[in-house]
């Protein structure tokens, strides 16, 4: 397990963070939280977890972080939560089923039922670990976000923090 | 005293800057309510669609209603952040109407927060970071930061002409994928070229609506949430035919 390939994951969600136009002094977060939340996916890869538990791991941690951090710098939750997931869409399973279902489209059956195994299961793959991502990033600031600041120690005044 | 139609039109305002600026359903109406009471609104009763904020505010006998448009589901981070913060400096410092006008005229008014050239560059390094990630090559990394960053541009200058998501994310799609797959023919990078092409339309990702679709639906605003994970699914079909056909047709001229 190559862990330093994880520090790619802070090119990969500055553009996303500008995009977004977060705040610029929000950067250096974001990209460590990024560069965090992917070492934390790998670590869990290598202890054999599958990648959708991975990834719920990895968003959880991310949404979890972004929900006590970001009352702290005066920030809205998203600031923190939403770029850091970024680097750890599936992209390598989503090109895969696509061009596993244009395969198809060759006319050529010999390997058909093969070709669609394949593609139905990147594509599951795909699917599966963008709503682990997804749900992984919003669920703590939504179903905890006002007790995890209180916890920190943070007085909010709002839901969301 | 403030007027009650005070703290509903700046409460219908917050909440139209805050869907404009990438705020989820649950808090666009959470800062609307909390405008309104900190204005001396009794209740607030707001209710957020896709294209309108509307309000109604009350105090003893007094009740009004008023809607806003806000056509789009936007990004801008910093104006959430500002936004959140004028709320909150409504509620504990007891800022006039007058004062909270102007800091939303500033809101509103404020700049791009990174230059236009400066986010194309980064989109091209995401890009470029995606592949290495997904096993690349130099070459193929190299590749897809071109890519990513012509294809960044693409979509830019089609998006400033207003031209639908269709057609703005297929074509920034189908120009990335095109500069990758060709090069890649060029230096013959053979089946090495796949980490390259499975990252070269990943700056195109609806992550903001994806995940505001997400927050809306566990938050029980199916609606809202539909209408949000339905923009992401045309953004990803529109970049899964653009990167198609660029494939194709490389494939076809090689």
């Amino acid at each position: 397990m190559n862990w330093w390939m994880s520090l790619w994951a802070a090119p990969a969600v500055l553009g996303f963070a500008m995009v977004f136009s977060v705040p610029r002094r929000t950067l250096p977060g974001i990209v460590a939280l990024a560069v965090a939340a992917h070492l934390l996916r790998s670590f869990a890869l290598h202890q054999g977890a599958g990648l959708p538990v991975a990834s719920f791991a990895a968003a959880l941690f991310v949404g979890f972080t972004a929900a006590v951090v970001a009352p702290r710098m005066g920030q809205a939750t998203s600031v923190y939560a939403f770029a850091p997931v970024i680097p750890l869409i599936p992209g390598t399973f989503m090109f895969e089923a696509l061009t596993g279902l244009l395969d198809l489209t060759t006319g050529d059956l010999s390997d058909a039922s093969a070709q669609v195994d394949t593609a139905v299961v990147d594509a599951t793959i795909a699917t599966m670990t963008i709503i682990a991502l997804a749900v992984g990033t919003i669920g703590p600031t939504l179903l905890a976000g006002r007790r995890i600041a209180r916890l920190a120690h943070i007085e909010v005044t709002g839901l969301d923090g | 005293m403030t007027d009650l139609a005070d703290a509903l039109d700046l409460s219908l305002e917050v909440g139209e800057l805050v869907q404009l600026s990438g705020g989820h359903t649950a808090r666009t109406a959470e800062h609307m309510n909390r405008m309104a009471r900190a204005l001396g609104a009794e209740t607030g009763q707001p209710a957020i669609s896709s294209i309108n904020v509307m309000m109604t505010v009350t105090e003893g006998d007094q009740r009004l209603t008023a809607v806003r448009q806000a056509r789009h589901f936007g990004i801008n981070f910093s104006m959430l952040s500002a936004l959140r913060g004028l709320v909150t400096d409504t509620e504990t410092h007891g800022l006039t109407p007058d004062q909270i006008r102007s800091r939303l005229t500033l809101i509103r008014n404020a700049g791009p927060v990174y230059p236009t050239w400066l986010v194309m560059l980064a989109l091209g390094g995401s890009s470029a970071a995606f592949a290495a990630l997904f096993g690349a090559t130099a070459a193929g990394v190299a590749l897809t930061f071109l890519g990513g960053w012509a294809g960044a541009w693409v979509r830019h200058l089609l998006v400033a002409r207003r031209k639908k998501p269709f057609a703005t994310v297929t074509s920034a799609a189908f120009v990335a994928s095109l500069i990758v797959a060709g090069g890649a023919a060029l230096l013959d990078l053979g089946s090495a070229a796949d980490p390259a092409l499975a990252a070269s339309t990943l700056f195109l990702v609806p992550g903001v609506p994806m995940l505001n679709g997400t927050a809306d639906l566990l938050n029980a605003h199916y609606l809202n949430g539909v209408v949000r994970l339905a923009m992401s699914m045309v953004i990803i079909t529109s970049a899964a035919i653009g990167l198609a056909a660029g494939v194709t047709l490389v494939e076809v001229l090689s």
